[in-house]
């Protein structure tokens, strides 16, 4: 179940967008989450739109994959755009009962705000479908690097972040396994009121806290005995490299931003 | 700090913030229209274990990978902030003792209260300009439902006998 979640995200490729330096990547979907809040009328939302799409494109990989991202949060979007839409007030009125109105204001913005949503939806799932998620934890690393002037312990975030990326797959298993193995014994997962949900979940989580404890202690052993000794200085199998490309995508959001400005009402 | 007990604080911080994600993508409960994951009991063990800035970074940590591995909402540097804050009072409440029940409530109360419907609504207002009234008066009576869920799962997890013997097991070896 959790191989298809984890790995299903990524997909291989050899794209532009794939081979795009993970740091960049990274920084840049955060920009790009910056720089959305400038989009106000509809030429600045038709450019990021036309942005998107782009990069979608040189990405190689099939629409459906960013539309099923917007699937699991569909019930997000329209209880915040049914919001949006109701509650606004301003422009023509179209029908009114209450504090509920249905203005030509609302329904713009319930509009712009599908559109951001839609969009952050398909800017984030682009960075995990085109980067594997040790590379991420590679570029998170080197992000925190400059942090090191005031001793955070960058290697020993990184470490971390690794070991939780190889655990989730083995303690999904290990849950799958657990929960199996209670529905043997009569326990009714997601079944029954609240209180019964509570009540359900608690032979579930105490073997799994301890089993976690336990493989957290053994995998500590095995690096005591192998001298593990911090991570300062030693030597990384994965390289990230910055080419030409990523200097021109870097170019590419910042003229972005000098048009949303630009456009901006 | 020893390097050994550097091993050992990597590797459960790692478990644990893996855990976190686990507990966040596949256990919630459903109530009504209300949707409760469990990722705060691992919260709450790290925080029991680690001091709070260090349960508060791993807790923001473990919202990106969460973001990256099953996504279940979207990016925001604001939730990651509440993440982080969320780890911190859970750290200076939790850290080194075994909670009393004021403590364990005052600590939901500012998480659910406070960070949950103050702060992730300011985000989603910031975000989305969502209107504030419709807003908080839904998060408001699902917070409602989280504060005794996170009270009542957190007085008992601290009062179970194997869940106490082996904090105090591993709050020991550091």
């Amino acid at each position: 179940m959790m191989n298809k979640l984890l790995f299903g995200r990524f997909i291989p490729g050899e794209s532009f967008v794939h081979h795009l330096d993970p740091r960049n990547k990274l920084l840049m979907s955060f920009y790009y989450i910056g720089i959305i809040f400038l989009a106000n009328n509809w030429s600045t939302y038709l450019c990021l739109f036309l942005f998107t799409l782009l990069a979608v494109y040189l990405s190689s990989i099939k629409m459906g994959f960013f539309i099923r991202g917007v699937r699991p949060l569909i019930w997000l979007i329209l209880f915040t755009v049914l919001l949006q839409v109701f509650f606004t007030r301003g422009g023509k009125v179209f029908w009114s009962w209450g504090p509920i109105v249905l203005s030509q204001y609302g329904l713009v913005n319930g509009v712009y705000i599908f559109m951001r949503f839609v969009l952050i939806i398909f800017m984030s799932t682009l960075l995990t479908l085109t980067t594997p998620p040790l590379s991420l934890a590679d570029a998170i690393e080197a992000i925190l690097k400059p942090l090191r002037v005031v001793r955070f312990p960058v290697y020993e975030v990184a470490l971390m972040l690794s070991i939780a990326l190889r655990f989730v797959p083995t303690l999904m298993d290990e849950t799958e396994k657990i929960m199996n193995a209670q529905r043997a014994r009569g326990v009714d997962f997601g079944e029954g009121n609240l209180f019964q949900q509570m009540r359900a979940v608690v032979p579930l989580l105490i073997p799994l806290f301890v089993s976690s404890f336990n493989r957290a202690e053994d995998l500590a052993i095995a690096m005591e005995a192998r001298g593990y000794q911090g991570g300062e200085g030693r030597s990384k199998y994965r390289i990230l490299t910055w080419h030409y490309r990523d200097t021109f995508v870097v170019l590419a959001f910042i003229a972005l931003t000098g048009i949303l400005i630009w456009l901006r009402a | 700090m020893s390097q050994t007990s550097k091993a050992r604080q990597i590797t459960l911080l790692g478990i644990l913030i893996a855990l976190q994600t686990v507990l966040n993508s596949m256990f919630s409960l459903h109530f009504v229209l209300t949707k409760i994951s469990f990722s705060f009991i691992a919260t709450a063990i790290m925080a029991s274990l680690f001091p709070p800035f260090i349960t508060a970074f791993s807790t923001a940590l473990s919202d990106l990978l969460g973001i990256f591995l099953v996504p279940t909402a979207t990016f925001s540097p604001g939730f990651t902030l509440t993440a982080f804050l969320v780890g911190l009072v859970f750290g200076y409440t939790f850290y080194q003792k075994t909670p009393r029940l004021w403590q364990i409530l005052l600590a939901t109360l500012t998480v659910t209260m406070g960070l949950y419907l103050g702060l992730n609504s300011l985000w989603l207002h910031l975000m989305y300009q969502t209107p504030w009234l419709p807003l908080l008066s839904g998060r408001f009576i699902q917070e409602l439902i989280t504060f005794p869920v996170y009270t009542i799962v957190l007085s008992v997890l601290f009062n179970v006998k194997i869940v106490r013997e082996t904090l105090q097991k591993y709050a020991g070896s550091h």
